[in-house]
């Protein structure tokens, strides 16, 4: 299966191998691919430029490549064609590895700006000579790490976030990539993008090593990694090996599942053995069975999932961005009800801009963090100056969640539990602390506290596919917000 | 039908390897085909037992770099050396544990991640497969480590009988009785079979004159077992006497074999025959 073909005259742009990575569409937006060197990213990412270049714009910023290596790369057809545009970050003003931070600055800045006038000007279509067409956009960054080493990383931080905005206002999609080396930079780079692509190398005895991509996460969407093995055809195009088949797999031993599977929990196995022994298992380690590395089966857990409000605020720069994400983290993991709930019974789940909590055991944990963090936050609001403050909405529900550890060795959860919280949170805004029904109706009885805190303020909310829920707001006056959402007083 | 027999105690000395490989030994002297896992990982002492020296271990196998075949030693030979070319000789394959610190932690460890540590677990959870299903075992029987660690629940989780053995006069019955209820629990919810096993019981110096237990003169061990029996939920499926000759011998070895008529010998017959293990 080669990725040659994809993207049509009025299709989003795609990445190779798309529809192998992912089981739903990934929309526009920039993906940072991670891996480490000699994996075959920039070939990669040739592949993804030279699929638009019929189509699309093809835009590639590289600090390492010179018209040399850009013509060993790809072939001059290719790099000669209008669609196409190459820069190079730091010599676009002839101030080439330049130590000054100024420079650089202003080389990077160079960059930015040609960057953004071939993405936005007019596009012309030779065969219909003047003709204004749509055209998509394909950037590719490569490297971040090489960038980083010659120009700092602050200064690649502002870079990624001033091009982000540039491809913001277009039908963009933008590969950037980054050796899996630095886990930081990585990490912070991860909350400025869309989605994270991996890419790693396999030893195999038998033979030479092979290369496997991933598309690790994506936000806002939920879809399941899988690794796929590519290869570097010998004109330098990816080709993707087949799928692995649909064969079911046992849950506890991983044989293929011959005959009728025996299921429970939604899980399947190969004979009642399997399954009697994952019982026994599940029953001993209780939800520590994620621990052995096995997945285990519905739990019903309280969440908690906040966010922090105007973050992507593009007047706030990137640094201040990264440290109101991490007052938020200290903030919330000094609070006693995170404290007080044993590691094996909460699930912690960063999402960027903010933090899901799952708390296995007391679903009165989730509001007692809610409304210590407001607490907390209040305090330390009130000593900065108001571009420093925080801001954060919370979402509160409960429901099933499934867990699995992931070939990475993180931790996911997927189910409806975790969804609602996050639904509820959207509609919010700065300060509130939002309840779905569920949750709010099973602490309402438990306390008089929260009869006064806890009150209703839409009997029939609507929520995404049509969903409705009647929603609460926890506030009093130290937390929360008593005004009603906008969200929720425009229905 | 294949059975899986796990020997585990809540603290270490109890007997568990003793008895473990005379079991293993009399079934298959008795013409039945035994695997015998010597999965006390933390201290594993079967290797001392047998004095072998395997050119592959268990953590070999677990850590794949190796396979069951080489594993698994053929001692029939040993048996067969006793039962005098008795036909109805079985099979006796012993896999050992190695006891060198670096294996022990790394197993411990679960070979680090969790993906690794699931590996691990699965080649674990396969060994008991092959040993049914290629070596055509009538019984496996492991020999776990003590208390609530993960590879004893794991062999306890894999295991279809499992064997609480307490020593006698060095009870904990509080602890013995908690792990009884958090742990067995889950697992005989699901079918497994647990039965306590008494060893080294008290007042049998002078034989067929039982004593009073010692910590309750006014309480006999037949009393004694029954209220524990009581206490844990478990069935009680034997009471091995303590006997000087075997507790002060240097090395005791397979008694069932070397002294069949020792009493030792007849109490692990009664074992093996009782219908609580029969395949």
């Amino acid at each position: 299966m080669n990725s040659k073909g994809a993207g049509g005259p009025h299709q989003p742009p795609s990445i190779p191998g798309m529809s192998e990575l992912s089981n739903v569409a990934i929309s526009p937006g920039i993906l940072l691919l991670v891996g480490p060197a000699g994996v075959g990213k920039t070939m990669y990412c040739r592949q993804f430029l030279v699929d638009g270049l019929a189509t699309d714009r093809c835009l590639l910023i590289s600090a390492e490549l010179d018209d040399r290596r850009l013509r060993q790369l790809f072939s001059g057809d290719y790099i000669t064609t209008r669609n196409f545009r190459f820069i190079n970050p730091v010599s676009s003003n002839n101030s080439s590895l330049s130590p000054q931070k100024k420079a650089m600055t202003k080389s990077l800045s160079a960059a930015l700006t040609r960057a953004r006038e071939f993405i936005s000007e007019p596009p012309r279509d030779s065969s219909q000579n003047e003709k204004r067409v749509h055209r998509s956009v394909r950037v590719v960054v490569d490297s971040l790490t090489y960038l980083q080493l010659i120009c700092g990383e602050k200064l690649v931080m502002d870079f990624v976030l001033r091009l982000r905005r540039i491809l913001s206002e277009e039908n963009a999609m933008a590969i950037l990539t980054i050796s899996d080396t630095d886990q930081q930079i990585k990490n912070k780079l991860g909350a400025l993008t869309d989605g994270i692509i991996e890419m790693r190398l396999e030893e195999d005895p038998k033979g030479p090593l092979n290369r496997a991509i991933r598309l690790l996460s994506l936000k806002r969407t939920h879809h399941k990694p899988v690794w796929m093995h590519f290869n570097i055809g010998d004109d330098g195009g990816i080709v993707f090996g087949e799928r692995p088949s649909a064969v079911l797999l046992c849950t506890l031993c991983r044989k293929p599942v011959s005959g009728k599977p025996f299921i429970y929990s939604d899980f399947s196995f190969d004979t009642i053995t399997c399954l009697e022994t994952y019982r026994k298992l599940e029953g001993a380690y209780g939800t520590s069975v994620a621990d052995t590395g096995l997945p285990f089966e519905a739990t019903d857990v309280s969440f908690f999932f906040v966010d922090i409000v105007g973050l992507s605020n593009p007047n706030f720069s990137v640094k201040k961005q990264i440290q109101k994400i991490e007052t938020l983290n200290e903030l919330l993991a000094s609070c006693v009800a995170f404290k007080k709930s044993p590691k094996e019974k909460r699930l912690i789940l960063p999402t960027g801009d903010g933090m899901a909590v799952g708390f296995l055991l007391n679903p009165e944990l989730a509001l007692e963090l809610s409304i210590e963090l407001h607490q907390k936050l209040r305090m330390f609001n009130n000593r900065k100056p108001a571009d420093d403050q925080i801001g954060i909405r919370i979402g509160l529900a409960s429901g099933l969640v499934f867990a699995v550890t992931d070939m990475n060795n993180m931790q996911n959860v997927w189910g409806p539990g975790i969804i609602l919280a996050r639904r509820v949170m959207d509609v919010g805004d700065d300060g509130h602390i939002l309840l779905a029904d569920n949750l709010a109706e099973r602490l309402i009885p438990l306390k008089d506290e929260y009869r006064r805190i806890i009150k209703p303020i839409s009997d029939s909310f609507e929520i995404k596919h049509g969903q409705k829920i009647k929603l609460y707001s926890a506030y009093s006056h130290d937390f929360g917000n008593s005004e009603l959402p906008a969200r929720a007083s425009r229905k | 039908m294949a059975r899986c027999i796990a020997f585990h105690s809540y603290k270490g000395g109890t007997g568990k390897t003793t008895i473990a490989s005379n079991l293993a030994a009399m079934l298959a002297a008795k013409g039945y085909k035994v695997s015998l896992v010597d999965f006390d990982v933390y201290a594993p002492s079967m290797q001392g037992y047998f004095d072998r020296v395997p050119d592959k271990w268990i953590n070999d196998l677990l850590s794949d770099n190796a396979k069951v075949t080489d594993v698994m030693i053929d001692l029939t030979p040993v048996i067969a050396e006793y039962a005098n070319g008795s036909a109805k000789t079985g099979k006796l394959w012993v896999g050992f544990s190695n006891s060198k610190k670096e294996e022990v932690y790394k197993l411990e460890g679960g070979a680090g991640n969790q993906s690794d540590k699931l590996h691990v677990l699965r080649k674990f959870i396969q060994l008991r497969e092959d040993l049914i299903s290629e070596y055509n075992s009538d019984y496996v029987i492991i020999d776990t480590s003590p208390g609530i660690r993960y590879w004893s629940i794991n062999s306890l989780a894999i295991a279809d009988i499992l064997f609480l053995t307490l020593k006698f006069g060095d009870l904990d019955i509080h602890g013995t009785k908690k792990m009884a209820a958090d742990l067995y629990g889950s697992f005989t919810k699901f079918g497994t079979k647990s039965y306590l096993l008494l060893n080294r019981v008290a007042g049998y110096c002078v034989p067929h004159s039982p004593q009073p237990h010692e910590a309750n003169p006014e309480q006999s061990s037949d009393d004694f077992s029954e209220m524990l029996s009581r206490e844990t939920g478990m069935e009680l499926i034997s009471a091995i006497p303590c006997y000087c000759d075997i507790q002060f011998k240097r090395k005791e070895f397979l008694t069932v074999l070397e002294y069949p008529e020792h009493p030792f010998a007849k109490q692990l017959e009664q074992l093996v025959n009782a219908e609580q293990i029969k395949v």
